[in-house]
């Protein structure tokens, strides 16, 4: 830190060295939380049209998270737009389709889930499939985001299809997630939709392992800078066990899916493992990326309007954020719990 | 061939989506008031007349906040995507309103709307209220800041312009612009004109169903009362802020849309006037009226939402070329982008909004049709 500091002519002191920093660290924070705890919301929606007759009963278990669900992404955009408006303006000036997708997609799943709950019949069905398309649109957006951060934006069509088959990876992420949630919540106890989610996290396991791992390789492969920071001697010791690890994680997990059914211990250490995995693959990324935005192109300090702004920010994040994470703790405080 | 440039589509685009959050966001403010009057007319009458308007009305509050939160999220991704260089360059004004306002939205609706939406006969009476007067000025707060942020993008002070972008000196010149109040006179007249007509255009197809109840006749005339009461605001602001806050009338490309507003508040007032006739003179039930003027409220219910896209139009095109009076103009802040690619988008966005509006419609009149159906979410309660 004290070299980057040095090297960015500043001292680690310094508000203009540190604020972007916290900023950035807040912002991750922020997108983790979003993933996991938007995140099996979004993987239940896309296991859907799977469900059966099981359908209202899924989307029934989503309810108490629902409002607060809503707002991560809203939060995300607002304060990467506020803290680092350079870097928004390049990124969001790359992503057009995906971001319109993303954009239909999270309209169309927020109003689908308070219609369907005001409506019967037909129109309860209707706004089912709904749910899942706009479900559906957001995480192909998200994943399309995800292949392009990976490709560093890079515009030829072999790029773009690389892109498009990381969202489709990142679907059966997303649905993974969602599976071993259901495996966790619904407990040993409720065996035919348990043993379904089962059957879904097992189907989805792999093909999520192959989509991060082809995300990290992308990473590496088309960012050279980002390939000579994981092979030099020093980094070597984190990055390859780092690998080794998530990987494990992925085997350990679909290992235990075959015993998840006998106990509730056993169903809720694979979602546990897979937050894990999250945890992990969103530290490395932050990690490969830093201390660029857009990489070779904007770092945190390029990125930013003016210290008076992030000054402004953090002011307003030192109250804000006490205050959430205790409602957070109060909302979320069940959600690894089995339901009653 | 017919030709648009790609500069106009993205206007309008952007104008899409921003009249259409205008209107469900009018229907959101217009109505968290009237829902703590009614509830504090109730407490103080203890008639149920008045619960059985705010156990309607809070139905269509409740699907109006869900459109406006649901919908903002793409107008930020719209922003982002049409005007990559605008938030780079005001984002020292634009992202702490923003932040504030979204931070707000986010305390509101997780603490008030969600005690006021599903906590009702779970909680003590008056913590109830109290949480509707939290959430009624959570969201007066959120809309005084979007429009902090408007006023300044109209007339920009407090601020310094430098090579790259623009510099707050002054914040206080910011959240207290001379603009404000008109504009949020403006906006709460307008919403209520809008919410007026859509409670006397609900009641007056009802009572071609069916006889009315207490309820429902007394949501009649609140309707006419805030109609009366928006109209007369609406009439202020455009007469003494015309200049401030619309494009001038001499403008010849927006004349036509003057002279459609004026047009529509000339049916709004003559439909209001036969009311009044008919409710303060001699016969004070929308029942005994002449089935016409009944025909012409219900025709007139959505005749608000109209009225706030068209003066929406004619203040947000106000600045134009600008985007920042007088300092960025919107071509140099555009993404190029092809006609195709924002003729697709624009066409999958219409398809999205006139899928909301038609399902909110459709709920609006299956709920005065038949009455309201509790929701039961986890959280419990009814709305």
């Amino acid at each position: 830190m004290t070299e980057l500091a040095n090297l960015l002519g500043l001292s680690i002191y310094d508000p203009v060295f540190w604020m972007p920093l916290a900023c950035m660290a807040a912002f991750f924070l922020l997108v983790l939380m979003g993933a996991i705890l938007d995140g099996f919301d979004l993987g239940v929606a896309l296991l859907l049209p799977f469900a059966g007759e099981h359908r209202n009963r899924l989307v029934g278990l989503l309810g108490p998270w629902r409002n607060i669900n809503e707002f991560w992404l809203l939060l995300g955009i607002v304060f990467f737009m506020a803290i680092f408006p350079k870097a928004w303006a390049f990124i969001f000036s790359v992503l057009y389709w995906p971001m319109i997708m993303i954009a239909l997609g999270v309209m169309l799943r927020n109003i689908a889930y308070e219609f369907r709950l005001r409506s019967s019949g037909k129109w309860r069905h209707f706004w089912t499939t709904m749910f899942f398309t706009g479900s559906l649109c957001m995480v192909l957006g998200q994943g399309w985001v995800l292949g392009k951060f990976a490709v560093n934006f890079q515009e030829e069509a072999g790029y773009d299809l690389f892109a498009l088959l990381i969202a489709l990876c990142v679907v059966a992420l997303y649905a993974l997630l969602g599976a071993l949630w259901l495996v966790m919540r619904l407990g040993a106890s409720q065996g035919p939709l348990q043993a379904m989610a089962i059957k879904w996290a097992r189907r989805t396991v792999r093909l999520g392992a192959a989509g991060l791992f082809a995300v990290m390789a992308a990473l590496g492969f088309s960012n050279t800078g980002i390939f000579y920071k994981w092979v030099l001697f020093d980094t070597l010791g984190v990055v390859l066990p780092g690998w080794l690890l998530i990987l494990s994680l992925f085997v350990l997990i679909e290992i235990l899916l075959r015993h998840a059914h006998k106990s509730d211990w056993l169903g809720r250490l694979p979602f546990m493992l897979l937050l894990l995995v999250i945890g992990l693959a969103v530290a490395g990324f932050a990690y490969s990326y830093f201390p660029f935005l857009v990489y070779d192109e904007l770092s945190l300090w390029d990125s930013i309007d003016s210290v008076a702004t992030l000054r402004l920010l953090v002011w307003g994040m030192a109250f804000v954020l006490p205050v959430m994470l205790v409602y957070f703790g109060w909302v979320y405080g069940d959600i690894f719990d089995k339901q009653r | 061939m017919f030709e648009i440039s790609p500069l106009l589509l993205a206007e309008w685009q952007f104008f899409g989506s921003l009249g259409f959050l205008s209107v469900f966001v009018a229907v959101l403010f217009a109505s968290v008031w009237m829902l703590l009057f009614l509830k504090l007319a109730w407490h103080k009458t203890g008639q149920d007349a008045w619960i059985g308007v705010y156990r309607y009305w809070v139905r269509v509050f409740a699907l109006a906040m869900v459109v406006s939160v649901a919908v903002t999220i793409p107008l930020m991704i719209q922003a982002g995507t049409l005007w990559p260089a605008l938030l780079m360059k005001i984002a020292g004004v634009a992202g702490p309103l923003a932040c504030l306002a979204i931070l707000l939205a986010f305390v509101c609706k997780l603490i008030f709307l969600n005690g006021m939406l599903y906590r009702q006969g779970k909680i003590k009476e008056r913590w109830h209220t109290g949480s509707v007067l939290m959430s009624a000025l959570g969201v007066t707060g959120i809309i005084y800041l979007m429009l902090a942020l408007q006023s300044w993008l109209n007339a920009p002070q407090g601020t310094m312009k430098t090579d790259s972008n623009i510099v707050v000196h002054d914040w206080l010149a910011i959240v207290l612009h001379h603009e404000i109040a008109w504009r949020l006179l403006l906006v709460f007249a307008g919403s209520s004109l809008c919410l007026g007509f859509m409670m006397m255009g609900v009641s007056a197809w009802q009572v071609r169903k069916r006889p009315l109840s207490q309820a429902e006749s007394l949501a009649f005339r609140i309707g006419l009362v805030m109609a009366l009461y928006g109209l007369a605001g609406f009439v202020l602001s455009v007469l003494f802020a015309r200049d401030t806050l619309f494009v001038p009338f001499a403008d010849n490309g927006w004349r036509n849309v003057w002279w459609a507003v004026i047009l529509l508040l000339g049916i709004m007032v003559l439909v209001l006037a036969m009311l009044c006739y008919y409710l303060l003179g001699k016969k004070r039930d929308i029942g005994k009226t002449p089935v016409f003027l009944q025909k012409w409220c219900s025709i007139m219910t959505f005749s608000g939402w109209l009225l706030i896209v068209l003066t929406g139009a004619l203040s947000y095109f106000r600045n134009l070329p600008y985007v920042v009076y007088k300092e960025i103009a919107l071509q140099e802040v555009f993404r190029h982008l092809s006609t195709q690619t924002l003729v697709l988008s624009s066409l999958a966005y219409l398809v999205v909004y006139l899928l909301i509006a038609i399902s909110f419609t459709q709920m609006f009149y299956q709920a005065a049709r038949y009455g309201v159906v509790p929701v039961r979410k986890a959280l419990g309660g009814a709305a």
